[in-house]
């Protein structure tokens, strides 16, 4: 099968210090890769060169066939550590103002278990977040960017530490909303805690810029 | 105001530093003005004017250059002083919360328009409060002067301050409305560039740039309104500012026709009159200027929603 | 014109509306001019010959004349330069979003967060104040047009007096121009970089406030900040000590010129000036020359500090990019 991601020669350099060097990697359609290593060893780097946000400084990365950042951008969906939610209503931070049917949105709110909550404010989905987008706890916030993700429906689904700042009964339930978001799909999912890519396909460390498997 | 109390008081010996040196230099003003109406009745009567006249006037030159540095130098530290004790105190603010009292985006839209606006106004405060300190002394000295002549003339004076305020009457709510637009135009830039990875991955370039866009045509409008009538304002200002000039050459010729006074006397009330009617000229606009610097001054404070 | 302030008008397709308000703005203040010299003039002179029987009608004639002037100048306002001071502010805000959108995820890391903003803001601010807000570009055309035609109209008065008059204005002009306040765009620039360091350790204090409240090292932040804001205010400083010594010479010259022309004029008349009325006439056109002069200066000292706006502006508009990919 050819690989849906896969990179040759990749390196990554900032302000001349090398970050990532030389990575020859190939990830099949549906495999689930976990990403490990300690910090600043280049794994948040990596996930942003797969998500066309970052540019190589040389090699190739091709992510569903694309290579360039526009083309790669619209095949992934991502989930990072911060939710980055935004002063608008909760349906525009799924939304991101897309015209989207209601059984749709409905579907992703049930989906990442936001339904309950949702249901208990008196806005509903319409409930402006605000400024103080963080008086909402960590795992309502993650479950909201999931539910984003979710919408988007990419096959590649990129997750970035989204549990880090979590605590383990939040963790817990938002690992289950990410098991539903990650169904059939092709997930490179970095983390500090291995124990978190039990049933993954693959591991590899990231050690001072290089993949160790 | 409450702010502007906080901000004088911590810094109140560079403030009287500075107003004494305003007040010095002001004065010494007056003693070359009165010196210039001398040399004016001598010129009429086609008298000389002395070496050792020009020589004294010379010195008054000197002591009100010297003056005039001074207070332009202390009324700017006053200032610069005011606005660091400014952002200090916002920064001390946000740090000591226990509980965020404003969000990241509303935080930066202040750090960058509410403080940059409020330190600016802080400057341009002390030239404002300068010429119209200089205006009230130099109609004080007026009164003195010849009271009838100053009388005379105030009357119309006061009635063209009181028309230029209602001219104005609306402009402090369309100015507050500008500005309320312009940064909620800024929360939606900020939000978007600290949002910037979600919003391309997400492809949300899109709906943000509609509502960036709506925003901004939005405060368009309202800054084409508020503009429109403060160039109605102070025109008009300008026009009846003008009045107070022309009955003093008239009400001026029929006393000095009549022996009253000399036309000496008439070039110091010209000189003296001409700074009291530039802070009458320029009080619409300072009006403004205050209350939109107030406004940007008061959304500076957090304090008071640390304490909801 | 500046070439850079030039580029950046077309960039907004604004140049001709520009130049269309700056022709119909500018000769306000020499009409002005001419009508205070010969109102001085016509009133001393009505005085001095006791003409009780003109002294109504000089009043309406003048009067008249004010309300006209003001209302051209207000209609000019009040449509034309509106219009395109609020189009152009709309228009670089636009483009520099745009080019904002366009970026590639890595230009907008990190600190470059607050660079962004502040050129989206207050860079924008600085450059339409450039061209329209109070003793910048504007003011500084339309000074220099009642500069010159004030200065040819006193030189036919008494070019003694005009010389008198330049002798004392011109070298304190010059000195303030090229030397005194040459460096004060530099410091202004420079207090601009450190507002835009504020911001970002006030932007940086916030997110990690957990963390210094768990630390205590809130102090250690609140210092940080300090350090910047004192920055700003050295920075700005600068800036300060040198126009109030702009100021100083500007007070010095004025003075001077005033006094040795009323020394010297007492002498001329008779000869070379008809009356105190002339005299008088001369000095309104010098005291409008000598205003004219500080306007200009003070406009030059602003334009330097705003058309650092103007080119951090122009740094995003007016560059050629690829296709926005990053590389390091």
């Amino acid at each position: 099968m050819e690989p849906i991601i896969f990179g040759e020669n990749l390196s990554f350099s900032y302000k001349e210090k090398e970050i990532l060097k030389d990575l020859n990697f190939a990830f099949k359609k549906g495999e689930r890769v976990g990403i490990v290593g300690e910090s600043g060893s280049g794994k948040s780097t990596f996930l942003r060169l797969l998500a066309g946000l970052l540019s190589p400084t040389e090699g190739v990365v091709s992510v569903a066939g694309e290579t360039k950042a526009e083309g790669i951008i619209k095949k992934i969906s991502m989930v990072m550590q911060e939710a980055m939610l935004m002063p608008l209503t909760i349906k525009e931070n799924i939304t991101l103002g897309k015209d989207v049917p209601k059984e749709r949105i409905n579907e992703v709110i049930k989906a990442a278990k936001l339904d309950g909550w949702i249901d208990s404010l008196e806005e509903g989905i319409d409930t402006y977040l605000g400024d103080r987008a963080n008086e909402i706890s960590g795992g309502q916030a993650q479950r909201i960017a999931i539910a984003r993700a979710m919408l988007k429906d990419a096959d590649i689904i990129l997750l970035d530490e989204p549990t880090s700042s979590l605590d383990k009964e939040t963790t817990t339930e938002v690992l289950e909303a990410l098991d539903r978001l990650m169904e059939g799909k092709t997930v490179v999912h970095v983390t500090h805690h291995p124990d978190l890519l039990k049933g993954y396909d693959r591991i590899i460390t990231v050690k001072e810029g290089r993949f160790y498997e | 105001m409450k702010v502007l109390k906080r901000l004088t008081a911590a810094n109140m010996i560079w403030v009287i530093t500075a107003y004494v040196c305003l007040f010095l230099s002001i004065i010494i003003q007056f003693f070359w003005t009165i010196r210039i109406g001398m040399i004016a009745d001598a010129i009429v009567s086609r008298e000389k004017i002395e070496i050792k006249f020009m020589f004294i006037m010379f010195a008054i030159l000197l002591a009100s250059c010297l003056f005039i540095y001074l207070k332009s130098l202390a009324g700017k530290y006053a200032t610069e002083r005011m606005a660091h004790t400014l952002r200090m105190d916002f920064a001390g603010k946000l740090l000591k919360s226990e509980r965020e009292a404003i969000g990241g985006y509303e935080a930066m839209s202040k750090a960058q328009n509410e403080l940059t606006a409020s330190s600016e106004g802080l400057s341009g405060i002390f030239d404002v409060i300068e010429q119209f300190l200089s205006g009230i002394l130099a109609l004080i000295f007026l009164l003195f002067a010849n009271l009838r002549f100053t009388l005379i003339v105030l009357g119309p004076l006061i009635a063209v301050v009181l028309l230029i305020n209602r001219i104005g009457k609306n402009l402090p709510g369309l100015v507050n409305a500008a500005m309320d637009k312009r940064i909620s135009n800024n929360k939606t830039a900020y939000m978007i560039i600290s949002n910037f990875e979600a919003v391309k991955v997400f492809g949300a370039e899109e709906f943000f740039e509609e509502k960036f866009k709506k925003e901004l045509e939005e405060w368009g409008r309202l800054e084409t309104k508020k503009e429109r009538i403060s160039a109605v304002t102070n025109s008009v200002s300008g026009i009846l500012s003008q009045l107070p000039l022309l009955i003093l050459f008239g009400v001026g010729a029929l006393l000095i026709w009549r022996g009253y006074m000399t036309i000496g006397t008439l070039m110091i009330f010209l000189n003296m009159t001409g700074s009291f009617i530039r802070t009458i000229t320029n009080l619409p606009s300072w009006v403004v200027r205050i209350k939109q610097f107030l406004v940007h001054l008061s959304r500076t404070d957090i304090a008071s929603e640390i304490q909801h | 014109m500046n070439k850079q302030v030039r580029e950046m008008l077309k960039e907004a397709g604004v140049w001709r509306e520009f130049v269309i308000m700056m022709i119909l703005r500018s000769p306000f203040d020499i009409c002005n001019s001419v009508l205070t010299a010969n109102m001085m003039q016509k009133f001393m002179r009505l005085i001095e010959q006791g003409q009780r029987e003109n002294l109504g009608k000089t009043l309406g004639v003048f009067f008249v004349l004010v309300v006209l002037l003001f209302g051209y100048n207000m209609t000019i306002w009040s449509t034309i330069a509106v219009r395109f001071t609020v189009k152009l502010q709309k228009t670089l805000r636009e483009k520099m979003f745009d080019k904002i959108m366009k970026l590639p995820a890595a230009e907008l890391m990190g600190s470059f967060k607050a660079e962004w903003f502040t050129r989206l803001n207050n860079d924008i601010d600085k450059a339409v104040g450039y061209l329209v807000s109070p003793i910048n570009f504007m003011h500084m055309v339309i000074a220099s047009v009642n500069l010159v035609i004030s200065s040819v109209i006193q030189m036919i008065l008494s070019v003694e007096l005009y010389i008198i008059g330049i002798c004392c204005l011109v070298p304190f002009f010059m000195l303030n121009v090229f030397v005194i306040s040459a460096k004060i765009n530099l410091f202004k620039k420079e207090a601009q970089k450190s507002l835009v360091g504020y911001t970002d350790r006030i932007d940086a204090a916030l997110k990690e406030k957990e963390v210094l409240a768990v630390y205590d090292a809130k102090d250690f932040a609140k210092e940080r900040i300090a350090k910047k804001s004192l920055e700003i205010l050295n920075r700005n400083m600068k800036a300060h000590s040198r126009g109030a010594i702009c100021n100083m010479f500007y007070a010095f010259s004025g003075m001077l010129g005033y006094v040795l022309l009323l020394y010297r004029g007492n002498d001329i008349i008779e000869t070379k000036l008809d009356d105190f009325a002339d005299l008088c006439k001369v000095t309104q056109y010098r005291g409008n020359i000598v205003l004219s002069f500080n306007c200009v200066l003070n406009s030059v000292i602003n334009m330097r500090g705003s058309l650092v706006g103007v080119e951090r502006v122009n740094e995003v508009l007016l560059e050629e990019k690829d296709d926005g990919r990053t590389t390091a």
